[in-house]
C-alpha cells in the first residue's frame, strides 16, 4: 500500500501554495493500472475540453451568429483576426481528437465492464456527456455555415420533425425573433457547455466515491476501490495532464499542416457534401429508411448501451466471462465501421424531401 | 408528505410532457416563414395566425434594394382564430443576404418575419472558400502563415510534448 502522504515542495512559494490550496488532499491512493493509457482516456479528453472552451472563447470574439454574416465572420476569422485561422484550427482538431478519445474511453469501460456495480449511474453520466460531446461537435459543424454546415442544418431539421413536438426547438416558430442558428451558436457556447459541466462534475464525483474500476483478471469481480493502490491521484493528474499537453501538441502540428476546412457559403435546399466521419455513418441508413433514420438509429444504440449494466449483470469483469455482450458490441461496431466507410466512399446523394 | 411528493411528481411529468408551444397575445397578426433560410429560386411557406377570417395580406420580401411581391393571402377559420398558409417562391435573381418577409393588410395591420436567403440551389459547391479580389477575381483563401507563427507554433508544439513527457514520467 502506498503512502497518502504528499511530500512538500521544496521552494518557499510552492510551500505556500501546497498549503493554502490544501493539495496534500490530493495524494490520495489509486490503483497503479488507472496510470495506464486506457485509464486515462477520460482524463485525456477533459484536458481536450479545456483546450476547447479555451479556444471557443476566443472564436466567440469574432464569430457572428446571423445566417446572413456567419459564413463571412468566419472567413474574417482566417484572414483577418490575429492568429484566428491557428485558433480555429487548434479548436477544430482538438474536437476531432477528443471525439476519438471519448469513443476510446466508451469502448474501454465496455470492454473492461467497467459500468458494473457500483458503476452504473457513472455509465449513463458517461453516456450524457458522449450525447453532450456529439452534440457540441454537429453544433460547432453548423456553425461555419459553409455547404456542409447548412446541409447539416437541415438533415437536422428533418430529423426534429420525426420527433414532433420534441423536435419543436429547430423549429422557427419556436422563436420568431431569434434564428435558428444564433439558438445553436447560444446551445453550442453556454447550454451544452453548462450540462457538459454538471455532468463531468457528476462523473467525478463518482468516480472519487467508488475508485477506478478494478484491473481486469480473469477472475476481477467489480467493487469499489476507494483507498486502494500503490499510486496517488496526483501521480494519476500529472500523467493526465501530460498526455492532455500531447493532445494539444498534436492540436498544434495538425493545425499547421491542415488548417480547419472551411467550404463556399452555404445555398439552401442542395445536398453536395457529406458529414463529418463521426456522422456520416448514418447516411447509408438514412439512404434506406429516410430521416427517421437519424433518429432511430441513434436512439436504438442509445438504448443498447444504456442496457449494458441491466443486461451484464455478474460481478466478474473479465471479457472472457461475457462473450456474448461483446460479440454484440462487436459486431455493431464492425457495422457502423463498414457503414462509415461505404458513405465515405460513396458519390453524394440527396436525402432531403 | 408522500402525497406532496406524488402531487409534484405528477405536476413535473405533466410539464415535462407538454408540448412546447409558443404562447401569444391575441390581437396582433403573427407570421412564420419555413424554412428560414432559402435559396433564391426555392419555396417559402408562410404560416399566419391571429388573423381575422377573411383578411386579405399582401407578402412581401424587404430587403436592402427594396420591396418585393410574393403575393396574396387570405385568412380562414373562425372569430380571432384565423389564419393562413401558403407557399411562395422566391425570385431567382434575388441577391443572397438577410430578409424580412412581411405580410400586411390595406388597413394597416402587419406581421414580419427574418428570412435568410442564400445563392441558388444550382451554385451549391463543395469546393473550399474563395475569396473575391478588387479586381472581381475570386482565390481560394490563403491559409499560409508567416514565418515567425510557424516557428512559434512549432516552438508551442515541442514544448508541450517536452512538458507532456515530462509530467507523464514524474512520479
Amino acid at each position: 500500500m502506498a503512502s497518502t502522504i504528499q511530500p512538500a515542495p521544496r521552494s518557499r512559494l510552492g510551500g505556500w501554495v501546497y498549503e493554502r490550496l490544501g493539495l496534500q488532499g490530493l495524494a490520495y491512493a489509486v490503483p497503479e493500472h488507472a496510470n495506464s493509457l486506457p485509464y486515462l482516456l477520460g482524463g485525456i479528453t477533459l484536458t481536450g475540453f479545456i483546450i476547447l472552451f479555451i479556444t471557443g472563447i476566443y472564436l466567440a470574439q469574432f464569430y457572428h451568429s446571423h445566417p446572413a454574416d456567419a459564413h463571412q465572420s468566419v472567413v474574417y476569422l482566417i484572414t483577418g483576426a490575429p492568429l484566428g485561422d491557428m485558433v480555429r484550427s487548434i479548436h477544430f482538431w482538438t474536437a476531432q481528437i477528443v471525439t476519438v478519445t471519448v469513443l476510446l474511453h466508451m469502448l474501454r469501460v465496455l470492454f473492461t465492464g467497467a459500468y458494473k456495480r457500483p458503476r452504473e449511474i457513472n455509465w449513463y453520466v458517461g453516456l450524457g456527456l458522449l450525447a453532450v460531446t456529439l452534440g457540441l461537435v454537429f453544433s460547432g459543424s453548423v456553425l461555419k455555415f459553409d455547404q456542409e454546415g447548412v446541409e447539416a442544418l437541415q438533415h437536422n431539421k428533418e430529423a426534429a420533425n420525426v420527433i414532433g413536438s420534441l423536435g419543436a426547438w429547430f423549429s422557427a416558430e419556436f422563436s420568431r425573433s431569434v434564428p435558428l442558428l444564433t439558438r445553436l451558436f447560444n446551445g453550442h457556447i453556454m447550454i451544452l457547455p453548462l450540462i457538459f459541466g454538471l455532468l463531468i462534475a457528476a462523473h467525478v464525483y463518482l468516480i472519487k466515491q467508488h475508485g477506478i474500476s478494478p484491473k481486469v483478471t480473469p477472475d476481477a469481480v467489480s467493487r469499489s476501490t476507494t483507498g486502494d493502490g500503490a499510486s496517488r491521484f496526483n501521480v494519476h493528474l500529472l500523467r493526465m495532464l501530460g498526455f492532455g499537453l500531447f493532445v494539444l501538441a498534436l492540436a498544434l502540428l495538425l493545425s499547421l499542416i491542415l488548417p480547419a476546412p472551411l467550404g463556399q457559403p452555404g445555398v439552401a435546399g442542395a445536398e453536395v457534401t457529406k458529414p463529418w466521419w463521426m456522422f456520416v455513418w448514418l447516411f447509408p441508413a438514412e439512404a434506406a429508411w429516410g430521416a427517421q433514420a437519424l433518429v432511430i438509429v441513434p436512439a436504438i444504440l442509445a438504448v443498447l448501451l444504456a442496457l449494458a449494466p441491466i443486461l451484464d449483470r455478474s460481478p466478474y469483469m473479465s471479457p472472457a466471462r461475457r462473450k456474448v455482450l461483446l460479440i454484440v458490441a462487436g459486431l455493431i461496431l464492425v457495422v457502423i465501421v463498414i457503414s462509415g466507410v461505404v458513405a465515405t466512399l460513396q458519390p453524394v446523394a440527396a436525402h432531403l424531401d | 408528505m408522500k402525497a406532496y411528493f406524488v402531487r409534484a411528481m405528477v405536476i413535473v411529468a405533466a410539464l415535462a410532457l407538454t408540448p412546447i408551444r409558443v404562447a401569444l397575445a391575441h390581437g396582433d397578426p403573427v407570421i412564420a416563414v419555413e424554412p428560414t433560410v432559402v435559396a433564391a429560386g426555392g419555396q417559402i411557406t408562410v404560416n399566419g395566425t391571429e388573423m381575422e377570417p377573411g383578411e386579405v395580406f399582401a407578402i412581401t420580401l424587404e430587403g436592402p434594394a427594396g420591396s418585393i411581391s410574393l403575393g396574396e393571402a387570405t385568412a380562414t377559420g373562425e372569430s380571432e382564430e384565423g389564419g393562413f398558409t401558403a407557399t411562395f417562391t422566391i425570385p431567382a435573381d434575388v441577391a443572397p443576404g438577410s430578409y424580412t418577409v412581411r405580410a400586411a393588410t390595406e388597413e394597416g395591420e402587419s406581421a414580419q418575419a427574418d428570412l435568410t436567403v442564400t445563392e441558388p440551389s444550382a451554385e451549391a459547391s463543395a469546393a473550399p472558400a474563395t475569396t473575391q479580389e478588387p479586381t472581381g477575381e475570386e482565390h481560394v483563401l490563403d491559409r499560409a502563415k508567416p514565418a515567425g507563427e510557424i516557428i512559434a507554433v512549432i516552438a508551442a508544439a515541442l514544448t508541450s510534448l517536452a512538458l507532456g513527457f515530462w509530467l507523464i514520467r514524474r512520479h
